[in-house]
């Protein structure tokens, strides 16, 4: 392949070179790290030690049949429900159908400690059942981490699910259909091929970030050893660690997700049909029974994956006294001190998350548009570079980053560049995902015609392409604003003083036992999440989460 | 949005104001709660209003490795607070400072050459949630806790993650030899913080946690009636906790001013009302002021915290072979 430099092939050169500097690099010190002994020779001691520590490889284990099950269990919500809404119209349905999507927006740390006050040891639903005497199995651990992570997870799955079978193109069942084949086969052979890699490489995603998952397993598994936890402990461990430690713990997190992710690249992808102009067979109306099972089930789905928003907003009006709440007892201590001393990491917060997604979605828009459009021996590295961010967990990235930037001549660390870094490296997959889902629609004739009426290359991108990308490229930065506004296990592991952010400040809360004010927190910050949100959604119209 | 960028805007002319108005400034390290922090601050502000205090908060260790990675260019100026045996062992970058008010604090709480201050006494205690006995006895000491029916019904932080928990386990050590670390190995659930602790016997986790004092006492003063504390009566043991400057620090004059104030009569006086720290001053009436008894009420096993630092490898060595050892 020959590379034409003028304007693409120099652009190529650019986010590669950006992308080696503030994604490789950082790894390869990382590796460095792992493999540097304490006298500075090379040596594979790190990972040695951590081979014989037995409970290492019980979390290397535990994380595993974490991964595997969370995968699982999201499944079988996730499918399913896409069916229900894609197939059939029921009651309440667009209601019920968009809400899955908040359990996306609000914080793991917001809905883990809200799980923890409702069916906690100490929880509203455990003392209320006491009291009959019935005793609920105990939360933390595996079951709370199942449930929990389900919970939030399913999400993933019934997005691509149903954007898959949106796209479906209803012709091919129908066919089907009139050449005499019963409806079930039909479905098993036409429908089935075409949504699986779509299940598929979602349920890599829910596994990659089950693996990687720091809010919720810090919170619930303090008695399973997990790979994320250990790995952050090994960080912030109370009397110095060892670098090389933390670093092949790093590497080891990386490598599990990375083969992950390479099957998914080579197996799955591949597999991917894309249908153009397809349309979905229309949804059929259900009455009486099915109808009410429908709703019922979907409604349940949602209702308990929504608890935590209205657990929140009660713990944060309950009276508390130090770490002991009273409910029952309402008060507006806990929001008034919320709110006296929010101001510094909410601001950050928004500062932080804007910057992240101005940055990040004008770099997505650019690379996607190289990868899909303009292909070329760079691109195709490209394309393999942009999706590492997404075997790095946020506290390896974090740990990365502390490692690369806090010495040697450009200093990140200590800055807010170092958070906004973070923050775009970690959320770049996703935004340029988005960005790509949108050009695979825009057929190559539209530049062409541009190009042949005597437009150059740029300003047919930024004429013909980039007006037809908008309405994905405003949901992208939506999205990548919401996730980064979110943020944790990076952030908690990068930020310094004046840099706090709010799920920070709840982290802190949580961890000093102080449920209720972080309670309050919470609510400051989905309030915060929620309204452009609804704005974006209800004033402009924008399809937040275009399943196309 | 126009209003959140009003408002933004507003909050940022605000902040510039302020700082053109007063160039004072300093940034904390802190591993306190920001409950406790915040108590503090309240006092001091009264006496500095134009102090202004960035806080970055974290455990201990993280701090301490922060203020060694950031040795070349410190962006820190005071760490409060670390257990003596930790801050031993960081001593190159402490800064040494004779404070007007450290008269008041007994020389045995003071670091060597000035290079810290006690802030406040840590006492281990057991933590009972007297719901979650279900018809065991309370244990009156740590020989109550060694006895097999106790097992699996006591928690114990990780002495490699908490400076409180490693002084909780080299006092068992001290006092009742191999033997005895071997048998609360045995029986002890070990968590893998000292909140883990505590919260897991306020919300009946465990019936009974080896934990601080203050974080106890939080509970009790919250109202939840069947926490009861119990000082072991074989003798507890101390680990007091100091706060330094940190050696280079950019705004030394002010974080000096900060650190005499931290350590004044009036802001201890406030976190043992507030959050039950026991002063390391000599001169505030403990009992009368939080309830908790005297210092030299409590019967104490005496540790040495530099020896205590010093051993640290070992006695982790130690503690992961009883657990070890337990587990087969």
């Amino acid at each position: 392949m020959s590379i034409k430099w003028w304007p693409w092939g120099l652009l190529s050169g650019i986010c590669l070179l950006l992308l080696a500097f503030f994604v490789l690099y950082p790894l390869s010190v990382l590796f460095t790290n792992s493999l540097r002994g304490a006298d500075g020779g090379w040596t594979l001691g790190a990972f040695a030690r951590l081979a014989a520590d037995e409970e290492y490889r019980e979390a290397f284990v535990n994380t595993l049949i974490l991964g595997v099950t969370v995968t699982t269990c999201t499944m079988l919500v996730g499918v399913p429900f896409a069916y229900m809404v894609a197939r059939f119209e029921f009651p309440l349905k667009n209601l019920v159908a968009l809400l899955p999507m908040m359990t996306i927006v609000i914080p793991e740390i917001i809905v883990g400690q809200s799980w923890l006050l409702i069916v906690g040891n100490n929880g509203l639903l455990t003392r209320m059942l006491a009291e009959r005497d019935i005793a609920l199995p105990r939360f933390y651990g595996w079951t709370g981490l199942i449930v929990s992570m389900t919970l939030v997870y399913y999400t993933y799955i019934y997005l691509g699910t149903l954007a898959a079978l949106r796209s479906f193109d209803g012709a091919l069942e129908e066919a089907g259909l009139s050449l005499g084949t019963p409806p079930l086969t039909t479905r098993f052979k036409v429908l089935l091929p075409v949504v699986a890699p779509a299940i598929l490489v979602n349920a890599l995603v829910v596994f990659t970030l089950v693996a990687g998952n720091f809010a919720l397993s810090m919170l619930l598994a303090s008695q399973v050893p997990l790979l994320s936890v250990m790995t952050y402990n090994a960080f912030v461990n109370e009397m110095g660690g060892s670098p090389a430690l933390q670093s092949a713990m790093s590497v080891v997190a990386i490598a599990i997700v990375a083969v992950v992710l390479f099957v998914q690249k080579r197996v799955v992808e591949r597999k991917v049909y894309t249908m153009t102009q397809g349309r979905a067979p229309a949804a059929v109306q259900v009455r009486s029974w099915r109808s009410l099972l429908y709703t019922t089930m979907v409604g349940l789905v949602v209702l308990v994956s929504l608890l935590p928003l209205v657990v929140v907003f009660i713990a944060a009006f309950t009276l508390t006294r130090g770490p002991v709440m009273w409910w029952g007892q309402w008060s507006l201590q806990s929001i008034e001190r919320a709110l006296r001393h929010a101001p510094e990491p909410i601001l950050n917060s928004l500062q932080f998350a804007s910057m992240a997604t101005l940055l990040g979605v004008c770099f997505a828009v650019l690379v996607s548009y190289l990868i899909i459009k303009k292909r070329s021996l760079f691109t195709q590295v490209l394309d393999y570079i942009v999706v590492l961010p997404l075997t790095i967990s946020g506290t390896v990235l974090g740990i990365a980053l502390v490692q690369t930037f806090n010495t040697g001549w450009l200093i990140l660390a200590g800055t807010s560049a170092i958070m906004v870094l973070a923050y775009t490296v970690r959320r770049l997959p996703f935004a340029v995902r988005n960005a790509s889902s949108a050009l695979y629609n825009i057929p190559d004739s539209i530049e062409e015609a541009s190009i042949s009426l005597g437009v150059p290359p740029l300003a047919t991108f930024f004429k013909a392409v980039l007006p037809a990308m908008r309405a994905s490229v405003v949901s992208a930065a939506l999205l990548m604003w919401v996730t980064s506004i979110s943020e944790l296990s990076a952030s908690i592991v990068v930020y310094t003083g004046g840099l706090e952010t709010m799920p920070i400040a709840i982290f802190r809360q949580v961890d000093g036992g102080r449920l209720g004010l972080a309670s309050a927190y919470g609510a400051a910050l989905v309030t915060v999440i929620l309204v452009p949100i609804i704005v974006a959604v209800k004033v402009f119209r924008i399809n937040l989460f275009s399943t196309r | 949005m126009k209003t959140i960028r009003q408002l933004a805007s507003s909050l940022a002319l605000a902040g510039a104001l302020l700082a053109g108005a007063q160039a004072q400034q300093v940034v904390l390290y802190s591993s306190n709660n920001t409950e406790t922090i915040e108590t503090a601050l309240d006092v001091v502000r009264k006496k500095m209003p134009q102090l202004k205090v960035q806080q970055v908060t974290g455990g201990t260790g993280t701090l301490m490795k922060r203020i060694q990675a950031e040795a070349g260019n410190p962006r820190g100026d005071i760490m409060w607070s670390g257990g003596f045996g930790t801050l031993g062992a960081y001593k190159d970058y402490f800064e040494p400072y004779k404070a007007p008010e450290q008269a008041s604090t007994p020389a045995e709480f003071r670091g060597p050459n000035d290079l810290w201050i006690g802030t406040n006494n840590h006492v281990m205690v057991l933590m009972v949630n007297e719901k979650q006995l279900k018809g065991m006895p309370m244990p009156k000491g740590w020989r109550d806790l060694m006895q097999p029916q106790w097992k699996g019904k006591f928690a114990l932080t990780d002495p490699s993650r908490s400076g409180t928990a490693y002084m909780l386990v080299y006092g068992l050590l001290r006092q009742f030899g191999l033997d005895g670390l071997n048998a609360i190995a045995r029986n002890a659930v070990i968590t893998g913080s000292s909140g883990a602790t505590y919260k897991g016997v306020a919300t009946g986790e465990y019936p009974v946690g080896l934990t601080i004092e203050y974080a106890a006492q939080e509970f009790v003063a919250g109202g939840q009636k069947e926490i009861k504390l119990v000082y072991p009566v074989e003798g507890t043991y101390l680990a007091p906790e100091g706060m330094v400057l940190i050696k280079g620090a950019k705004n030394m004059e002010a974080a000096k001013a900060f650190y005499n104030a931290l350590m004044s009569k009036e802001v201890q006086e406030a976190l043992l009302v507030k959050h039950f720290r026991r002063p390391a001053r000599a001169d505030v009436n403990v009992a009368k002021l939080s309830g908790l008894p005297d210092l030299k009420s409590i019967k104490l096993f005496p540790l040495d915290q530099q020896a205590a630092a010093a051993e640290y490898e070992q006695l982790v060595a130690l503690w992961g072979r009883a657990v070890a050892g337990a587990r087969k």
